[in-house]
Order: C-alpha cells, then sequence, then structure tokens
C-alpha cells in the first residue's frame, strides 16, 4: 500500500514539474518574441517615417524588412487600423512592392485553415481586391470563423458587389446576431445603403422574393436590412420605412423600422396611432422613443394614454414625451390625482425630464 | 521644416504605434510635443506644464478622454482640445464638445486633417 502511494506521489510530482517547465518555456518564449519585437518595432519605426516623409525609398524599406511577414504584420497593424489617406496608401505601396500581400495570397490557399483565415484578415486589412474571388469561395466554408473572417475582408476591401453573398452566408450558416453582422456590413460605408434600399423596394412591390435568396424567413432579411439603413442614418431610406409601416406584416420588422427611424430623426407622414396603441408592448415602447427622438408633435390623447400602460417603459416613455414637449402641467395634474400614471408623472417631474443615458 | 517656436502640444494616447507616429508628424511641423499613455498622466502633465493644445483620445485607461475633459474644463484650463476617437456616433461627439473640445475628428485618420486642423486652431489663438 505504502508502495502504491509513493508511486502516485512521484507521478504526480513528476507531472507537476513538467508542467512547471512547460509553463517556464512558454513565458521564456514569449518574453524574448516580445523583446524581439520591441528591437525590430524601435528599428523599423524611424524608417517607416521617413518612408511617409519620401525621405527614403522602397528598396531601402525592403532591405530593413527582409520577408519577415509575420513580424510585419504585427508592426503595420496598428496603422493600417487607424489611418486613412496618403500615409495608408504609401503603408499599401509598400507592402504591395516587398511582397507582404504576395505571401498572404499564397497562405490563402494553405491547408492549414488557420493560416487561411489569418492570411484572408491580413488581405481585408490591406484592402487587396486580387483576393476577391477566394474571399468568396471562403463564404461556402464549413467554419463559422472561416465565414465571419471572409465577409470582413470583402467589406475592408470595400466590395459592395458581394454584399448580399455575405448576408447569405452569415444568415444561412452562422449563428452570427444582426448585431454582429450589422457591425461587419458597416465596415462598408455609406455606399452599401442604396442597393439595401433597392432590394427592399422590390421586395416591397414583389419582384423579389427575400425568402428564396436568403434561405431565411423574408422578414428576417428585411429586419437586417432595415437595421443597417437606420445605423447609416441614411436618410433617403425613409419611403421605404413608411411603406413598410403601412403594411404591418411582421411585427419583427416593425420595430426594428422604429428603432431605425429613432436614429434618423425625421418625421414619418404616415399616422402612428395604430402603432401607440398596439399590442405588443415594443412597438407602443419604440414609437415613444421615436415619437421624442424626433420632436414630432400631435397623439397626446394616446400618449397620455400610455402613462398608465401595464409596461413600465411605456409609461416611463409616454412621461418623458410629455415632459419634453412641455406638458408638464398634465404631468402635474396627474401625479396630483389617484390616477394609474400618478406614480411615473412624479417620477419624471421629480428629476426634471433629465436622466442620464437618455 | 516651419518652425513653431514655443508651441507645446501634449499628445494622448495608448496606442504606442499612433502616438509615436502623431509625435513624429506634430516634430516634423515644428511643434514641441509630450505624451502621455493614459488620462491620469495626462491630467498630471498638464497641471504641471503648459500646453497650447491636447490630443486626446477618448478609450483611455485609468481615465478616459471625456473625464480628461471634464477635469480640464472645471479647472477652466486655457488649452485647445482636440479629440481623435474611433467613435464617431453623435452623443460620444456630442459629449465631448459639452465637454470643451474645440474639434472631434474620427479614427481612421488622415495626418494631414489631424494637422491641418491642429495649425488652423493655433493660428486661431
Amino acid at each position: 500500500m505504502l508502495t502504491i502511494i509513493r508511486a502516485i506521489i512521484i507521478v504526480l510530482l513528476t507531472v507537476q514539474i513538467g508542467l512547471m517547465a512547460a509553463l517556464i518555456l512558454y513565458i521564456i518564449r514569449a518574453k524574448r518574441a516580445e523583446r524581439r519585437s520591441k528591437e525590430l518595432e524601435a528599428r523599423w519605426q524611424p524608417l517607416l517615417y521617413e518612408y511617409l516623409e519620401d525621405e527614403v525609398d522602397i528598396k531601402t524599406m525592403e532591405i530593413e524588412l527582409a520577408e519577415n511577414y509575420n513580424s510585419m504584420w504585427n508592426f503595420f497593424r496598428p496603422y493600417l487600423d487607424n489611418l486613412i489617406g496618403s500615409d495608408r496608401e504609401k503603408i499599401e505601396k509598400l507592402l504591395q512592392e516587398i511582397g507582404f500581400i504576395a505571401h498572404f495570397r499564397q497562405q490563402l490557399n494553405s491547408e492549414n485553415r488557420s493560416k487561411r483565415i489569418r492570411a484572408a484578415f491580413v488581405l481585408g486589412k490591406v484592402r487587396d481586391s486580387v483576393s476577391l474571388p477566394q474571399l468568396e469561395e471562403m463564404l461556402q466554408s464549413d467554419s463559422t470563423y472561416e465565414i465571419i473572417i471572409a465577409g470582413q475582408a470583402i467589406t475592408d476591401i470595400g466590395a459592395t458587389e458581394l454584399v448580399f453573398e455575405i448576408m447569405a452566408a452569415f444568415l444561412q450558416r452562422t449563428n452570427i446576431t444582426f448585431e454582429g453582422i450589422s457591425q461587419i456590413i458597416i465596415n462598408y460605408g455609406e455606399e452599401i445603403c442604396p442597393p439595401l434600399i433597392t432590394i427592399l423596394t422590390d421586395w416591397l412591390a414583389g419582384r423579389v422574393d427575400l425568402e428564396e435568396k436568403f434561405q431565411v424567413p423574408a422578414y428576417q432579411s428585411a429586419a437586417l436590412f432595415v437595421e443597417l439603413l437606420g445605423h447609416s442614418r441614411y436618410q433617403e431610406a425613409l419611403p421605404v420605412f413608411e411603406k413598410i409601416l403601412q403594411q404591418r406584416e411582421n411585427e419583427e420588422l416593425l420595430i426594428q423600422v422604429l428603432k431605425a427611424l429613432s436614429r434618423l430623426k425625421e418625421p414619418v407622414q404616415i399616422d402612428l396611432k395604430p402603432f401607440l396603441t398596439h399590442e405588443n408592448r415594443v412597438i407602443r415602447n419604440q414609437t415613444l422613443k421615436y415619437l421624442y427622438k424626433c420632436c414630432q408633435p400631435g397623439y397626446e390623447e394616446q400618449i397620455v394614454g400610455l402613462l398608465a400602460d401595464e409596461n413600465w417603459w411605456v409609461s416611463f416613455y409616454a412621461a418623458m414625451l410629455l415632459y419634453h414637449n412641455g406638458r408638464q402641467n398634465i404631468l402635474t395634474e396627474i401625479a396630483g390625482s389617484a390616477e394609474q400614471g400618478a406614480a411615473m408623472s412624479s417620477y419624471i417631474l421629480e428629476a426634471g425630464g433629465q436622466f442620464e443615458h437618455f | 521644416m516651419t518652425t513653431k517656436t514655443g508651441q507645446r502640444i501634449l499628445v494622448v494616447e495608448d496606442e504606442k504605434a499612433i502616438q509615436s507616429l502623431e509625435r513624429d508628424k506634430l516634430e516634423r511641423a515644428g511643434y514641441e510635443v509630450d505624451t502621455a499613455d493614459d488620462g491620469r498622466q495626462a491630467w498630471e502633465k498638464i497641471q504641471n506644464n503648459e500646453y497650447e493644445l491636447i490630443l486626446i483620445d477618448i478609450f483611455l485607461p485609468k481615465m478616459d478622454g471625456f473625464q480628461l475633459l471634464n477635469k480640464i474644463k472645471s479647472q477652466r484650463i486655457p488649452v485647445k482640445k482636440v479629440v481623435l476617437s474611433s467613435k464617431s456616433q453623435d452623443r460620444y461627439i456630442n459629449k465631448a464638445y459639452n465637454l470643451g473640445a474645440d474639434d472631434y475628428l474620427t479614427k481612421p485618420f488622415d495626418s494631414k486633417v489631424v494637422l491641418t486642423t491642429i495649425d488652423n486652431l493655433l493660428e486661431q489663438g
């Protein structure tokens, strides 16, 4: 028995020592890599600034950088992330001339998935349009991560013609949320808005079947387009939004439209009463929020009625809206009564209609 | 190189590569440049030195750019403030202006635009 216990202790100690040794080795390697990276940065940084000021040429840079592509990526990434204009163009030209882009184009064909993903990410950052056909192919991958990185790279490059391919891949083959998709697609900038309006207009006119095109329920893709238009605060989307509100076919879509309208802060030309009295509390809430954001007057009777809404947020936005429409007298009157909205009216009056993050 | 004698700028930026680039560009333009990696370090420097302009990132460690702007405003320190941030939403821009920013530029940025903005603000006096 004692021998067995001794053996177990020896094994445990050996494992522990082995783990400690591996950890120490890892730390030493990481420190060495960090030191090397700092040394390269210290050498490359002044040279890069001279190159940006046309004080040294590409040949000099090429000799100094010496095909050290992975270190180069770490070094150049903050500049690619943060710069536009002539400095960025010069960096892209440099990376082209010294073989950096060619190296990652080659990596895009690697059998190794992580190398392909890294290459896609890098090529997106340097806006390499030559890689587009391969990136488009990557959208058909069975790996969610590969699809997302390929999509992001395409948006970084700015190939707007592929926007619907990206969305179809995201919607059909990944679990990425609406917000996640939006964050990637808005990379395109405002150029993406006209095709979104066109496809929504065609869908509303029955010329496009969104369900067939994206293989998800039509309201889902439509809601995504609306979210993107709202995110871009694209004023030209207003007529399309009004049309969706008039059709009133899907609650999820209505919510997205009302959210987008709040961002646009533009008054709509249609009657909002059906939304203020809608059975869905999110729709009532979003409508109040929209009226508050765009300072659209009217609907006072409905708004006063919503002070007594069963949902706290609906009641809150109704009171806020009245306060900011200069109707404190109504809130004062209700606050002093036994009516259902009395507590909320007092709350808003006491806060003077001011809340942080509102 | 243009000489802008005595015109001191404090660059408050936690991304070292960008801080270094901004410093290089501004020094080449003839400014005297000091740097800070976080809001707290920047606030210490502002209290102990005189700057004509501060270039501030919003998302900084220890004390963010808004808190820094707020401190500068509440102490009524006479200095121009340019915000350089990756956030382009109205609420960030409005907040910065309400806290006394003289200009708000977004990242990714064009160094030439940053330099022109700084030149113009300092020429206005």
